[in-house]
């Protein structure tokens, strides 16, 4: 059978080849389509070097064109998911946006958006650095995320591709903390 | 910068991997449009010479023997010419995409691309139609075996001929709710169809298409496998 016929319903809750991803408690089915292969060894390094044409301080957690940066946040590593599902998921596992003041804890989650305000990226904050630059102390946030079908990347919070735009947010589950 | 060094580019690890930053599809387009090399390529692909080069290149690319153990090394470059080709030569991005619809076997971005110029949505222009037309959109209803097998329509393009002005498949679509007992499913073939209007007002009834015995118009919902009694299909009505 040919492989690029049109598939009804790909990546929705009837396609047999869609992972059973469903929002908490079963809410809702998150549309998603699993890459049928991994990039050669000899592409994803390209992409590695392009990811540090971006910026030179990224640190590789892992290549693999298998999920993007959505299925890294929500589904494990195992599937890819269009940006445009992530308010829906986010919503429906009840998370909520921290206010400008409220810092990030390690764990939350990072959603960026473009200049039209489409959710474009998401990764998760991984550390907040004390840094002494100048005599000025600051923190630099640093953020753990796939870039699109290349690899996933540890990078300071506003270090990623242009394409994803240059808004970003906090996001938590958190609702109880000690 | 000539085409052919456009294409080069387009065709090299380095464009590849820049493409590959991109989220999903819609990303994956915005970037095409704002990219330096592929506007270079647009502008040639205005010469109708140009434009037939390129439909041999992207054939050459889609039976070029590669490592089956790895996503095609070309699926960046093929989505990217099928894309430009419909933008600048729409006849020729659609017989290009037909044929990579048949032969993109581990591909990712191109199937997503063949998917979107098989329903007119990268088509930068609309066509004129002669004389009255009644628009028309009805549905047929399949029963489908799903969790078994993963249904696919065998061609996009291929659905409704005949005496029509126009006919295309705008969507497909599950209808039932997911039940792990219920081995048979329904799906929805949403069909758009342009009926022209005949002498003294007579529009052709939908209600006569069948599942492909008309002689006005064929709705062929090849469905390539496992679709069970496909006579007893059912016409639904949304005029």
């Amino acid at each position: 059978m040919s492989g690029g016929a049109l598939i009804i319903g790909r990546g929705e809750e009837q396609d047999p080849a869609a992972l059973k991803l469903y929002t908490f408690r079963n809410r809702n089915f998150v549309p998603n389509e699993i890459p049928d292969f991994e990039q050669s060894p000899d592409a994803l390094r390209a992409g590695w070097r392009y990811a540090k044409s971006v910026t030179e301080d990224l640190h590789c957690r892992a290549l693999s064109a298998m999920y993007n940066c959505a299925g890294m946040v929500f589904a494990a590593r195992r599937t890819a998911i269009d940006a445009k599902h992530i308010p829906m998921i986010l919503a429906d596992d009840e998370h909520r946006r921290l206010a400008e003041a409220e810092e990030p804890r390690i764990g939350d989650i990072v959603l960026y958006r473009n200049e039209k305000d489409e959710p474009t990226h998401v990764g998760i904050f991984v550390e907040a650095r004390k840094i002494a630059k100048e005599h000025e102390p600051r923190t630099e946030r640093w953020v753990l995320s796939q870039w699109g079908y290349i690899g996933e990347f540890s990078h300071r919070i506003d270090e990623i591709p242009l394409e994803y735009g240059k808004k970003f947010e906090f996001w938590t589950n958190r609702r109880v903390t000690p | 910068m000539s085409v052919s060094a456009a294409m080069a580019e387009i065709e090299s690890r380095n464009f590849s991997a820049r493409m590959s930053v991109a989220t999903d599809t819609g990303m994956f387009l915005k970037i095409l449009e704002h990219d330096r090399t592929v506007n270079d390529l647009l502008e040639e692909l205005g010469h109708i010479g140009q434009a037939r080069s390129l439909v041999h290149r992207v054939f050459a690319l889609l039976t070029e023997r590669v490592d089956v153990r790895f996503r095609n090394p070309h699926d960046v470059a093929i989505a990217v010419f099928l894309w430009a080709l419909t933008r600048r030569q729409e006849e020729y991005g659609k017989i290009a995409a037909q044929t990579a619809e048949d032969l993109c076997v581990r591909y990712w971005w191109t199937p997503k691309i063949t998917k979107l110029i098989a329903s007119g949505a990268l088509s930068g222009e609309t066509r004129k139609i002669e004389g009255p037309v009644h628009l028309l959109t009805f549905s047929l209803k399949l029963p489908i075996n799903y969790p078994l097998q993963r249904p696919d329509l065998h061609s996009p393009w291929a659905q409704a001929t005949g005496n029509c002005v126009f006919a295309n498949i705008s969507s497909a679509i599950g209808a039932s709710p997911l039940d792990p007992y219920l081995e048979v499913q329904e799906v929805w073939l949403n069909f758009n169809v342009g009926l022209p209007v005949m002498k003294g007002g007579f529009w052709m009834d939908p209600r006569n298409v069948d599942s492909g015995q008309s002689e006005n118009i064929k709705i062929a919902g090849e469905l390539a496998w496992n679709v069970k009694n496909p006579e007893s299909q059912t016409i639904g009505i949304h005029d």
